[in-house]
């Protein structure tokens, strides 16, 4: 693969994120008949009584808890600098806050040789916050803001996750900021790697860490923050909503990580909050003022896709300055576009099928540790709820069919639910839960190793010279691989790989993947799965846990390998263990697939190809 | 080389559907334009190879047998969706803002045919005789279409980079 076309397949992973589970049972439950219908269950009447209790309870301020604000003028103000940089990025943004907005120097802090600023203001009901490189104040930065009612219950809220590139040669710095009340000394950040101590001033917090940027062949690990707690004046710990954005991918269950090695899976199936059944449905759902081309709201502007015939821009919050723009596009689609705060443009959106499911329609969703959500409603459509798992409910803005609604994500899932003029259920989306930290599964190995059959010469590896049955194997053309291998079970040459043991990748016992290199195709990864492999010394090395597995690696091979990321330690990249060359970047990756524990694998590849 | 079959084993559809149920759901969101719908059509696609696992002959390999089904029955729930083009409806329901769409929202505008084709490849990790079994297409012109989808891609990309 060349790298044009990993830049493709990386591009294309994010472009189209899963977030549906398996379920395999269902498909089995589906393909075989039914004996009888099965009654259905509603609920809902039940959840919805006890949530109204809980909202009433949100409707505070911050009461005296966040002092620095009280007075309107936490911190000192922003050095000219910043506020100049922000008036002219405000001033040329399509979403903006209002003129004259004032900012406040909150804190600030140093991480990859540059200087960044959290700054502070106030917007109508809002309370916002805005990170940005002191030396580049006028680039959009990352701004957040909440409401009142989001850190009522909570000694502190981490407000946004941060990724910025900074530098010659580039950096990374990664991070959080957030909110803290009067009680709240310090912030302990966790992170994959390491744990991060930064005092709370002026009611905020900031924790930034750098690293090299890396390159297409070298890709430094990524340490994000996996838990984010909350250190009193009175050294009491609490742990704190957080939900990572920045390609963690998941939560940590309960807040606390899980001990040992662990991976992200599909969250437990809980009851949604909140009610389950449209009781008004609207016919033939859709949204007349569009249609019929009044100009309500603001003009759209040009934007890149879609090709709109006619479209607006509508800000249902008026303390918020995230707008949404709707459209008619090609083919009469329901087009939006998102308009976030600073962005001179949209920063992206979807074109489909009016109202396929009902009388709403969820649109963008930015995730981070506040999720905005919003989308469009139809006609008949009088307010928008999102009833959460936390037992939170939150009033959504909706103005000319436009809705939006924000919240904690670790409050996930949910259900968004839209009423009618009666107050009756006119729509429910639900709203997916997280993924959640798990522990990686023990291997369960059926067959006794005194039962295995014998290793077939493409099952002799040596870790020493990564050597397959006397012979170099990584680097050799696709002939040579055969000449001492044997013939392989399968040979894809159109990708080009060849497999051995088995045809599927369920029942083979190895694959060899080749690459271009130069003019030649040659190997480049050996993936293993077969569970007669032997190694020299080690012997039948995917029959054992692969926690003792890289400890035995490490042990009878130090001088050649060392363990860059311990086994489950990375849960992003799931029940994994990565060992590298000690001369060269290549090495070897062993693991198991948490849904198939009983088939650990073994992929080693040479990092000296390209 | 390719194993002669009876038919498919349900636990080797499992095996299928558990390997590469992301890629899967993906290549359904490009073509039904909805990550709802796309769940349901690999779901369905699988419980329709379930009952019609008689009918592998074992030709070519498991993995491309379903992807068929899956993107026929994909194509079945965008039938009943109205036809309309744009970004995956995935992008719009768990976007990321910003900047950093480029390649992304490339491959949307490409034709369906070579957004199907390009995601079939790098998603489903398919060589081209399978890809050409899956779309009803000649290899050649799988060849064709990927290499005119390339060429479009490095083209925005290069005029992006200017």
């Amino acid at each position: 693969m060349t790298d044009f076309d990993a830049l493709i397949a990386a591009e294309l992973r994010l472009a189209v994120p899963v977030t549906a589970a398996p379920d395999w049972d269902a498909v089995l439950r589906a393909a075989v008949p039914r004996r009888a219908p099965r009654r259905r269950v509603v609920l809902g009447a039940v959840a919805l009584a006890a949530a109204v209790g809980v909202a009433t309870a949100l409707a505070a301020g911050l009461g005296h808890r966040f002092s620095s604000w009280l007075s309107g003028e936490p911190g000192l103000p922003a050095p000219t600098g910043l506020q100049h940089g922000f008036d002219v990025r405000n001033r040329a943004a399509y979403a903006g806050f209002p003129p004259g907005t004032k900012l406040r120097l909150l804190t600030s802090m140093r991480a990859g040789g540059t200087t960044f600023s959290l700054l502070g203001f106030r917007n109508g009901d809002a309370y916002c916050l805005r990170l940005v490189r002191a030396d580049r104040p006028g680039l959009v930065g990352r701004n957040e803001c909440l409401r009142a009612a989001e850190l009522s219950d909570v000694p502190a809220l981490v407000a946004n996750d941060v990724s910025f590139s900074v530098g010659d040669p580039a950096q990374n710095v990664t991070g959080v900021y957030g909110f803290a009340d009067d009680d709240t000394r310090s912030m302990v950040i966790r992170r994959q790697r390491g744990t991060d101590v930064v005092p709370v001033r002026n009611n905020v917090f900031l924790s930034l860490y750098a690293q090299p940027a890396g390159s297409v062949q070298h890709h430094p690990l990524p340490n994000p923050v996996l838990v984010v707690s909350a250190r009193s004046v009175k050294g009491r710990t609490t742990v704190v909503p957080y939900v990572g954005g920045g390609g963690i991918g998941g939560i940590v269950t309960g807040g606390r990580p899980v001990t040992g090695p662990a991976y992200f899976g599909p969250a437990p199936r809980t009851a949604l909050p909140g009610p389950s059944k449209v009781e008004a449905p609207i016919a033939k759902p859709t949204i007349a003022w569009l249609k019929h081309h009044e100009p309500r709201g603001k003009p759209l502007p040009h934007v890149a896709f879609g090709h709109p015939v006619f479209g607006r821009v509508v800000q249902p919050d008026p303390d918020d300055p995230d707008a949404l723009g709707i459209a008619v596009g090609e083919r009469g689609a329901l087009c939006e576009y998102e308009f976030t705060p600073l962005m001179r443009s949209s920063g992206g959106g979807g074109c489909g099928p009016w109202f396929p499911e009902g009388a709403l329609r969820l649109g963008l969703w930015s995730s981070g540790p506040i999720a905005h959500v919003d989308g469009v409603a139809a006609d008949g459509i009088a307010h928008v709820t999102a009833f959460l798992a936390s037992g939170r409910i939150v009033q959504g803005a909706l103005k000319d069919n436009v809705f939006m609604v924000s919240f904690p994500e670790a409050e996930l899932p949910g259900r968004l639910v839209g009423y009618d003029h009666r107050n009756r259920v006119a729509g429910i989306v639900e709203l997916q839960a997280n993924r959640v930290m798990q522990a990686c599964p023990k291997p369960a190995f059926t067959t006794p190793v005194n039962r295995l059959p014998a290793p077939k010469p493409w099952e002799r590896i040596d870790l020493a010279t990564l050597e397959v049955n006397g012979s170099p194997i990584l680097g050799r053309t696709p002939a040579e691989v055969e000449a001492a291998l044997g013939r392989p079970a399968v040979y894809r040459p159109h990708d080009p790989s060849f497999r051995y043991g088995g045809t599927l990748p369920s029942t083979m016992g190895l694959q060899v993947t080749f690459a271009k290199h130069g003019s030649k195709t040659v190997a480049r990864h050996l993936y293993y799965t077969s569970p007669s492999l032997v190694d020299a010394k080690l012997g039948h090395i995917l029959r054992v846990d692969p926690r003792v597995l890289e400890q035995r690696i490490e042990r009878t091979y130090g001088a050649t390998y060392a363990r860059r990321i311990g086994y489950g330690a990375q849960p992003g990249l799931g029940c994994t263990a990565a060992i590298g060359l000690r001369s060269s970047a290549g090495g070897l990756s062993i693991g198991v697939d948490p849904y198939r524990p009983s088939r650990p694998y073994l992929e080693l590849t040479n990092g000296v190809l390209p | 080389m390719v194993v002669k079959a009876e038919g498919a084993r349900v636990e080797e559809l499992e095996a299928v559907y558990r390997s590469g149920f992301e890629s899967f759901v993906r290549v359904a969101t490009v073509i039904t334009h909805d990550a709802e719908a796309a769940r349901d059509a690999v779901q369905a696609a699988f419980v329709a190879a379930i009952r019609g696992r008689g009918g592998y002959r074992g030709e070519s390999a498991l993995e491309g047998w379903v992807w068929r089904i899956v993107v026929n029955e994909a194509r079945r729930a965008a039938r009943t969706r109205l036809d309309a083009d744009g970004l995956p409806e995935a992008v719009a329901a768990n976007g990321h803002s910003g900047d950093d769409l480029g390649v992304r929202r490339y491959v949307a505008a490409l034709p369906q045919r070579q957004r199907e084709a390009v995601f079939l490849r790098y998603f489903a990790d398919l060589d081209y005789r399978t890809i050409a079994r899956v779309l009803d297409l000649e290899p050649g012109t799988v060849s064709a279409t990927l290499s005119a989808a390339h060429q479009t891609l490095r083209k925005r990309l290069e005029a992006t980079a200017r």
